[in-house]
């Protein structure tokens, strides 16, 4: 039988980002899994709001509900959760409403969740999953769109598919759980008032109670982050968390800090985002081609396409590639750049600028010069 | 409330049933985390009060003893002159340091 899946996206305010995350989730495909959508929109106080937002819904075929008061973030994700109980869904997917699904989310979600029974939360992977992200030097000018969500998530899920990665806490900007876990471990503690570090505990009992917790690799969610939260007065600006609820987390769970560390101690975050960052770059080269500069000043470029910037010093001979925000430093040995370089991201470069008179620069003409379109401008002197 | 039928059969008079009866349990919960804490609240505070009080006769006994030890410091007095006669030197450095 194919699984059910509810995703219960919360939404307070967020008429600028609401209907881009809703639009993702009538995009998203149902290969795996059936698909329902509950909007629980938590009494928004922005006038008109919350009937537009109910009309949306409607024309989407999503069930939307809109509480008679508000309630907080972890009482309205307790809806969500209760919802999939009631409804026996086989999972239920929390979500904020400041998101991009990319299309293969839920599909590389559930895939994962079916890996191992004792897995109790699959996070989705993004460029702001707390210490988890994906680095990105702009994810807002790179990322927010639907056609890019779609483009990170398909390498990511070719590259990763239902890998996950044990992490100490789940983040439920966009977290599935099976219904199971939630009838074992129970619901998001009120406590926690208008929210903020719920799932951090919620996670924190699932592993007490014996449930793994993972990040799912292979299925991207691009989040803006904050979005409904600085709406509500949640967080002021600059302010990533709510310091009252961290000292709840730090009373209940003493360890929690320290678990952290030891996480990220373990290096194995570098090793994926390496491999993501590879994988991205690489896929972005071999099917939109890639320019290649050889010079020392940062260049304006086509952000079109990937771009490769070599500082041609013999003696550190540095190169990046980058796209989309993501940067790879790429290992090109001073003898032979040109052949490194093809070889690191499986295509030879389509154009190439050549900035400098040295034997880097020379490498790299005579190896490309007959296949690529070659720039060679040096208005002036290439150092001072 | 919108869309009364979905698929998956949820409806919006589902969640409200749900959202009413978890408010319900979330208040008992609530009353309950009250009752408890207030308990430990108030055995809290007499534990408070007792500590204060053992702090309050601990910083007299000290103040006491740190009296008494100070006039050992006081060239005339006669508990310095006893302590000269009585005390090892190797005491009395220890009690000159203490003072200080």
């Amino acid at each position: 039988m194919r699984p059910r899946v509810l995703i219960a996206m919360t939404v307070y305010n967020g008429r600028a980002f609401v209907p881009r995350a809703l639009s993702s989730l009538a995009h998203l495909d149902r290969d795996v899994a059936d698909i329902d959508v509950l909007v629980l929109d938590d009494h928004s106080p922005d006038p008109g709001w919350s009937d537009e937002l109910g009309a949306i819904c409607e024309e989407l075929g999503f069930l939307s509900y809109c509480t008679p008061r508000n309630l907080g973030i972890p009482r309205n994700v307790n809806l969500g959760l209760l919802a999939a109980i009631e409804g026996e869904y086989d999972h239920v997917i929390i979500s904020n409403s400041d998101v991009v699904y990319s299309r293969q989310t839920v599909s590389q979600l559930v895939r994962a969740a079916a890996t191992d029974p004792k897995i109790g939360s699959v996070t989705s992977w993004s460029t702001n999953v707390s210490v988890y992200s994906l680095p990105n030097a702009d994810p807002d000018a790179h990322l927010a769109t639907q056609d890019r969500a779609d483009w990170v998530g398909s390498v990511l899920g070719q590259r990763f598919g239902q890998r996950v990665l044990d992490i100490p806490a789940g983040i439920s900007f966009a977290i599935l759980i099976p219904t199971r876990v939630v009838n074992d471990v129970g619901l998001m503690d009120p406590v926690f008032g208008r929210g903020y570090c719920e799932e951090t505990d919620w996670s924190l009992r699932s592993l007490a109670a014996g449930y793994r917790i993972t990040l799912g690799m292979g299925a991207f969610v691009y989040h803006e982050g904050g979005g409904s939260n600085f709406e509500a007065g949640l967080l002021s600006t600059g302010q990533t968390t709510v310091p009252k609820n961290e000292r709840i987390i730090d009373m209940r769970h003493p360890e929690f800090r320290r678990q952290i560390g030891e996480f990220l101690d373990r290096g194995e975050l570098e090793q994926v985002w390496a491999e993501a960052r590879r994988s991205l770059v690489g896929s972005a080269a071999t099917s939109l081609g890639y320019s290649v500069t050889v010079g020392w000043l940062p260049q304006s470029i086509d952000q079109s396409r990937p771009h490769v910037h070599v500082t041609p010093d013999p003696e550190s001979l540095t190169a990046v590639a980058s796209f989309a925000g993501f940067e790879l430093e790429l290992p090109l040995s001073a003898t032979r750049p040109a052949a490194d370089l093809v070889r690191a991201l499986g295509a030879t470069p389509t154009e190439l600028n050549l900035l400098d008179r040295g034997p880097i620069a020379a490498d790299f003409n005579d190896a490309f010069s007959e296949t690529a379109v070659v720039h060679r401008r040096q208005p002036y002197p290439s150092r001072v | 409330m919108k869309n009364p039928n979905t698929p998956g059969g949820l409806t919006a008079d589902t969640i409200a049933r749900v959202s009413l009866e978890q408010a319900l349990i979330d208040v008992e919960v609530a009353n309950a985390r009250v009752v408890d804490l207030t308990e430990r609240l108030t055995e809290s505070a007499i534990e408070i009060q007792r500590l204060r009080a053992e702090v309050e006769r601990a910083r007299s006994v000290t103040a006491t003893v740190l009296t008494n030890l100070r006039f050992l410091r006081t060239p005339t007095s006669s508990l310095r002159r006893l302590a000269r006669a009585v005390l090892p030197v190797r005491v009395r450095q220890k009690l000159i340091r203490y003072i200080r």
